[in-house]
């Protein structure tokens, strides 16, 4: 059963201010910012009139990145809804999941770039395509090349690749 | 560039097991991660349940001879691999299968009188060899399983003639005596499935009624749960199965003819629905004494059909209800 929910009536837009590390401001759709858990716990807590947020760790080339992300999500998310609301069928959610793909196959150091800005945001869903990116990206290495790639020193005894 | 400790415990939660292991050597702490967190164990099978290999094998039902072990994708049985056994057996050895969850496979080992179990996981290459089953030359039917809340590993063995269970906890490592149980359970029901924590078997009591009888893992009791009202009944007629992770009740009334049973709220008798009947090609012979093998995720089981014959079959009919 549908209940009388209408996607169409929507309060008038408002925006908020998103300003990255390196100083550049970004004015974004108020419900595109609220996909970070982080900016939607701290929204109750904000005065009305103070709609800006200062992001201390993501820069403004991750940033344009993210919210390209939050924003594709919020409309297909509600182009997929309004899909199913009125029954008619769509392929959505796999496109979306295509566009995923797509937002992801980056160079490695942007990559680990939106990996730390979904982290420090607490955006979910992206966090997850990053980490299964990253997963995805390093298993068929060797010890040595993981080393390299998470900073981590050689503390093992005996390592049984250091002959490659 | 350096990435906080839970964020690498995630990626690595993501990572095929081989992989793993070749990572055991990067530090210490993955090393640690890898063979010992119990946390991170759980975490990983979490994340490859997700994906739902499944390990197929192929035996003959008659002589339960094990003769190959596949691995495959429930999602793509066509991509199955062939499985290297770890272990050789003399003649006369019988190797029968008798469960596996979480990856981990189970067999039972007879030659001659001496039985003994292998806990083998194909991934890692870990082999446990559990010796002496006490069996005292009756006819026992065995399981093995996992519960989620005790996170235990238990092998159950039922002693048909003198009706008693044993339990062997993974990790303790005695078999423990339980009560003794009234009930007649039909061998040839093995319980390969595990679902909701319980392992189970089909038992015919008085005036031929059969009913399945459920081991619940955690606490060690046995649950009665009726069959389907109007389900075909007979010794050789039924196999339990998983589909989505429901119970599933494969039931053979016609040699062309398997019906799909699921239950859909467990332990609630009313909610068995009958969903599919799979038809038999022509030529494809009888599809008694078949064996559920697997499940794909869109409703398509792989059978075993008499002898070594494997088949994939769809959900041909969806039973309007």
């Amino acid at each position: 059963m549908k209940d009388s929910f209408n996607p169409s009536i929507e309060p008038p837009k408002k925006t908020v201010t998103l300003v990255s590390s390196d100083g550049y401001d970004f004015e974004v759709e108020e419900e595109v910012a609220l996909e970070s858990q982080v900016i939607k716990d701290g929204f109750e807590d904000k005065a009305v009139d103070d709609r800006e947020y200062l992001l201390f760790n993501v820069h403004s080339d991750t940033l344009e990145l993210i919210i390209k992300y939050c924003e594709k999500h919020v409309s297909s998310r509600k182009s997929i809804s309004a899909a199913a609301a009125s029954s008619s069928s769509s392929n959505g959610e796999e496109a979306l999941k295509e566009w995923d793909e797509h937002f992801i196959s980056v160079d490695t150091n942007t990559l680990y770039d939106i990996l730390m800005a979904a982290d420090y945001l607490n955006i979910k869903s992206l966090l997850d395509l990053a980490i299964q990116k990253v997963a995805d990206t390093i298993h068929g290495r060797s010890p040595e090349q993981i080393r390299k790639k998470f900073n981590i020193e050689n503390d093992s005894i005996i390592d049984p690749w250091a002959s490659e | 560039m350096s990435i906080p400790h839970e964020l690498v415990i995630e990626i690595l939660s993501r990572l095929p097991v081989k992989s793993l292991f070749r990572f055991k050597c990067v530090s210490k702490s993955w090393s640690k991660l890898v063979t010992t967190d119990q946390h991170f164990v759980e975490l990983h099978l979490n994340q490859s349940t997700k994906s739902n290999n499944i390990n197929i094998v192929a035996s003959d039902p008659k002589e339960k001879y094990i003769e190959e072990v596949y691995s495959g994708d429930s999602m793509n049985f066509d991509n199955a691999i062939q499985l290297k056994l770890p272990f050789s057996f003399p003649f006369c050895t019988k190797l029968e299968l008798v469960g596996s969850c979480n990856g981990i496979l189970c067999f039972m080992k007879y030659f001659f009188s001496s039985e003994d179990m292998y806990l083998w996981n194909p991934t890692t290459g870990d082999l446990r060899i559990i010796p002496n089953i006490p069996t005292g030359y009756s006819v026992c039917v065995f399981g093995f399983g996992f519960h989620k809340a005790t996170k235990e590993y238990k092998l159950v063995s039922i002693n048909l003639d003198l009706r008693f269970i044993r339990v062997y906890t993974l990790g303790i490592g005695s078999w423990r005596t339980l009560d003794k149980i009234s009930y007649n359970i039909i061998p040839a029901t093995s319980s390969n499935v595990l679902v909701s924590g319980a392992l189970r078997w089909i038992s015919r009591g008085d005036h031929d009624r059969y009913l399945i009888v459920s081991f619940d893992l955690r606490d060690e009791v046995i649950h009665e749960i009726s069959l389907p009202n109007n389900i075909y009944q007979c010794d050789f007629a039924n196999a339990f199965a998983e589909l989505g992770g429901l119970l599933c009740l494969l039931s053979c009334p016609l040699n062309d003819r398997v019906d799909v049973w699921v239950m859909k709220e467990y332990g609630m008798v009313n909610s068995w629905t009958q969903q599919f009947t799979i038809k038999g090609s022509t030529g494809c012979g009888s599809l008694k004494h078949m064996r559920p093998l697997g499940s794909g995720k869109n409703g398509d089981f792989l059978l075993c059909m008499n002898g070594r014959e494997v088949v994939l079959c769809g959900s041909v009919t969806q039973t309007e209800t």
